[in-house]
């Protein structure tokens, strides 16, 4: 929709100053969905030019402003064997209840900072060991786990006018067997409960990741395979009783229930692989 | 700064507000095929193709289309041919009312054959609200696989035959290109835009009013209060029997009766004065105790929402022995069913132009099903005689009887006729969720029957919800305690039944499937009961 109180679009390129009433504008597929009389400028990431999705020796460098299609579209390089990407980053991208048509421009980075309960991205980038880099107004540069930016939902650790650069996907990460599991109220809908687990085929840690029914990410690492209780405990000290998400896309009851019910099948999943291996 | 677009192969240079969607962008400059449904991302009406990727243009910055091809539904046939999906939709009749069919054939345009065989996915963003899908999908069907699946296509003329034959849709290739006019598809020099300020109370008096600052706001013209409007009371139900309804709405009220309920209205230039004007107006409440539960408005120390009470309307009617043939049944049901607050979501939300022609008549074009009926009430309120009305609706980009209600063109009239320019009104689709929807029933239902499935006995008590006004309650409420008995065969019935007081508007069916939804649930089961209960013409036994 329009939004009629915005004034200017600045191009980020040239490093307006943040005033009052200003956003970053990335795909914009948030901003333009719903009324925002507070703002008065936009500052366009459009044209910032940054490669989308860079592949380096330390793992996968991906821009704040990567598309959802891009994201979607990954292939690793020859000879980098991920089978994180094949297992996780479709089901990801392809867990938003919004059409492919929003994917074309809807970004990474303003998946990770809009930080909805139901932000897949928030879910991959957290399970992944992902990390963010934050650029500040006065230049300076600061780094976090994507899992300690996200803070509630809806709310971020970012300072007023903090800009994401990119989130980094250690290789170690990208090297772990992984599985997903997804609740939602309808099969396009909006995810009510988006869990993720890897295992590092190394040294047989685990790491389960849930997102959407809970109001921030709760990642639990195991030093070995986790048993059905240990998982379950260890999933509701975590989250707390007051932790399960309360809207229209599902009771908080039914939250927890499905929570529990997809940790322990991916928790089954990836233990008889690991059995049959 | 300069800008460039080219939409369907023409250049378009005008530079675009800062905040502005490209699907504004387009409407404005000519391009109607691009469909607002919700202007949020969710319905698909939008969908264009920028370099060839499809997007919603709702959610698309119109300033980021520079140095970019655009092309609408306008610009997919190549010259006279119709692209191989418009040809699908037509052939396959894939649309009723076609406010969504733009953004479908736009979508469907641009699926690959991997997408196409998982519809329900690829589909997630576009919303039909008429056709149940299943036309739309043998449409795109056939599109994929070149005619070979889609059944029901007719290849071949039956002959002569009047009968058994599919008619082609007079609209199709209108809808299917997006030629096809809806109430705000056309060029209207000098329009104005009409934004309502509403109640953010259930129940409120309003003590002033401050419009200065709203006033001040550059490109607004008019503020429109409670002082500034007649004081005729009318109702928003659109009914053949005028007098079916009860006269309680007044086009601006200084009390307000629900949250939501209109408070002002800013007229500007632009929608974006408009919307800042409503910013700015100042509105000072007392808030006045509000009941908004049906059970708890009819108990005697409830709050009145208008002077005459919370009860618009009761009907109580007995036939037959009903206490006799409940004494004598073999079983007795008993339950309550209640439904909820619903909205029909027609795609095309509610919206009016007004304006005056050549000839000094107020002409209004309005997204109605009841134009005649809208000119009667339009006559009422403004007292203008009808020769000075003229009320005309486009196509309808749906209905389902919520069109049957005057919601934006009394507004619009009145601002037209004091300014003497065009005024419109477009609702959101925000709007529409809080100002129109259908009445929650609760239905508690005790029925008789025999053993052999006979049902003797029917005892209902209804009471209906009709929010804050009355609008099409009455009738409403009669079709549900009336229709009701016409189900089935009664011995004997008694109905109870009171409506009262968010008000709920026009809907598709009335009340008939709510109270015979109540119906369906008892305990003998609709096959065991129906072949002996079935409603027959007295004289006649059930087969
Ligand atoms: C129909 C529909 C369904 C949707 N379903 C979902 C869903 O299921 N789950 C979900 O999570 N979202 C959903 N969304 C919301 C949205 O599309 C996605 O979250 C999307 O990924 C946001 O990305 P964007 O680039 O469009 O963000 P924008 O709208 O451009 O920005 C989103 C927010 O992040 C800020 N921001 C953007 N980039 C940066 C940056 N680099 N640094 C700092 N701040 C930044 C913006 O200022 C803004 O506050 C849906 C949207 C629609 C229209
Ligand atoms: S998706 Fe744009 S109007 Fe609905
Ligand atoms: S035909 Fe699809 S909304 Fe009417």
């Amino acid at each position: 929709m329009d939004l009629t109180s915005v004034r200017e679009v600045c191009d980020a390129r040239h490093r307006p100053q943040w005033e009052a009433g200003d956003a970053w504008l990335a795909g914009g597929t948030y901003l333009f969905s719903e009324p925002q009389p507070q703002l008065r400028r936009l500052l366009d990431l459009g044209r910032m030019g940054w490669d989308a999705l860079r592949v380096t020796p330390g793992g996968l460098e991906i821009a704040a402003t990567c598309t959802i299609a891009q994201l979607n579209a990954f292939v690793p390089p020859e000879g980098m064997a991920w089978p994180v990407a094949g297992a996780l980053f479709g089901p990801c991208c392809r867990a938003f209840s919004s059409s492919f048509k929003v994917w074309n421009t809807a970004t990474v980075g303003g998946n990770i900072c809009l930080a909805l309960p139901a932000a897949p991205l928030v879910c991959l980038a957290a399970a992944l060991e992902g990390e963010c880099v934050l650029l500040a107004q006065n230049g300076g540069q600061r780094r976090m786990p994507v899992a300690r930016l996200v803070t509630g939902a809806g709310r971020t650790a970012l300072a007023e006018g903090e800009l994401l650069r990119s989130v980094l996907l250690p290789a170690r990460a990208l090297r772990r067997r992984a599985a997903v599991r997804r609740a939602a109220l309808r099969p396009q809908g909006r995810s009510a409960a988006l869990l993720l687990a890897t295992v590092d085929p190394g040294d047989g840690t685990w790491r389960v990741t849930v997102t959407a029914s809970t109001t921030r990410p709760v990642v639990l690492p195991f030093d070995r395979p986790p048993t059905a209780q240990a998982l379950r405990d260890a999933l509701e000290q975590a989250v707390g009783p007051d932790g399960w998400v309360d809207d229209v896309h599902g009771h908080p009851a039914w939250r927890r229930h499905m929570t529990l019910l997809l940790a322990e099948e991916l928790r089954t999943e990836l233990t008889a692989d690991e059995e049959g291996a | 700064m300069t800008y460039e677009i080219t939409v369907n192969g023409r250049v378009h240079t005008r530079l675009p507000a800062a905040g502005q969607c490209l699907r504004t962008y387009l409407r404005a400059d000519g391009w109607y095929g691009v469909k607002k449904g919700c202007d949020a991302g969710d319905c698909g009406a939008c969908t264009v193709h920028v370099d060839g990727m499809p997007v919603h243009s709702c959610l698309y910055p119109a300033l980021r289309a520079d140095g970019r091809e655009v092309t609408t539904v306008e610009g997919l046939a190549a010259g006279e041919r119709l692209h191989p999906v418009q040809q699908a939709f037509l052939g396959a009749r894939g649309f009723q009312c076609g406010f969504c069919t733009p953004g479908m054939v736009m979508t469907a345009a641009a699926l690959t054959p991997e997408q196409s065989q998982d519809l329900p996915d690829a589909l997630r963003g576009n919303l039909c609200r008429c056709t149940g899908y299943r036309a739309v999908v043998d449409a795109i069907r056939t599109a994929a696989d070149h005619g070979s699946s889609a059944r029901h296509i007719e290849e071949e003329p039956c002959g002569e035959a009047v009968h058994g034959r599919s008619e082609p849709d007079p609209a199709g290739q209108a809808v299917v290109t997006g030629a096809a006019r809806y109430t705000l598809d056309a060029d209207l020099p000098g329009v104005l835009h009409l934004k309502l300020l509403r109640s953010p109370y259930a129940h409120a008096r309003i003590t002033a009013l401050h419009t200065a600052d709203a006033l001040d706001v550059p490109g607004v013209r008019l503020v429109l209060t409670h002082h500034d409007v007649p004081g005729v009371r009318f109702s928003t139900g659109m009914h053949e029997q005028a007098d079916d309804e009860p006269f309680d709405t007044r086009v601006l009220d200084g009390v307000v009766r629900y949250a939501g309920q209109r408070v002002t209205a800013v007229v500007a230039e632009t929608e974006a004065a408009a919307e800042e004007g409503c910013r700015r107006l100042r509105v000072d409440y007392e808030v006045l105790p509000a009941v908004t539960d049906p059970h708890a408005a009819l108990t005697r120390k409830a709050p009145r929402v208008h002077p005459g009470g919370n009860v618009v309307h009761e009907v109580h009617r007995t036939s037959g022995d009903v206490d006799g043939v409940f004494a004598q049944a073999d079983c007795v049901y008993e339950a309550t069913f209640r439904t909820q607050r619903v909205q029909h979501a027609a795609l095309e939300t509610h919206a009016a132009r007004a304006w005056l022609d050549e000839a000094g008549r107020l002409t209004v074009r309005t997204a109605t099903q009841t134009p005649h009926l809208v000119r009667r009430a339009l006559c009422r309120v403004l007292n203008l005689p009808p020769r000075q009305v003229r009320v005309v609706a486009g196509r309808v980009g749906g209905g389902f009887g919520g069109k049957q209600e005057l919601l934006c063109e009394d507004i619009v009239a009145l601002a037209a006729w004091r300014l003497r320019r065009p005024v419109q009104l477009e609702y959101t689709r925000g709007e529409e969720f809080t100002s129109t929807t259908r009445h929650p029933f609760d239905i508690h239902l005790t029925a008789a029957a025999r053993r052999d499935g006979t049902l003797t006995g029917l005892k209902l008590r209804i009471i209906c919800d009709a929010g804050a006004y009355g609008n099409h309650s009455p009738s409403v409420l009669e079709r549900a305690c009336q229709d009701v008995t016409g189900m089935y065969r009664w011995g004997a019935v008694a109905v109870d039944g009171h409506r009262r007081l968010h008000p709920h508007r026009a809907v598709r069916g009335f009340s008939r499937l709510r109270t015979r939804a109540g119906h369906f649930r008892h305990g003998v089961g609709p096959r065991r009961t129906r072949p002996p209960a079935r409603y027959c013409p007295a004289g006649l036994s059930p087969a």
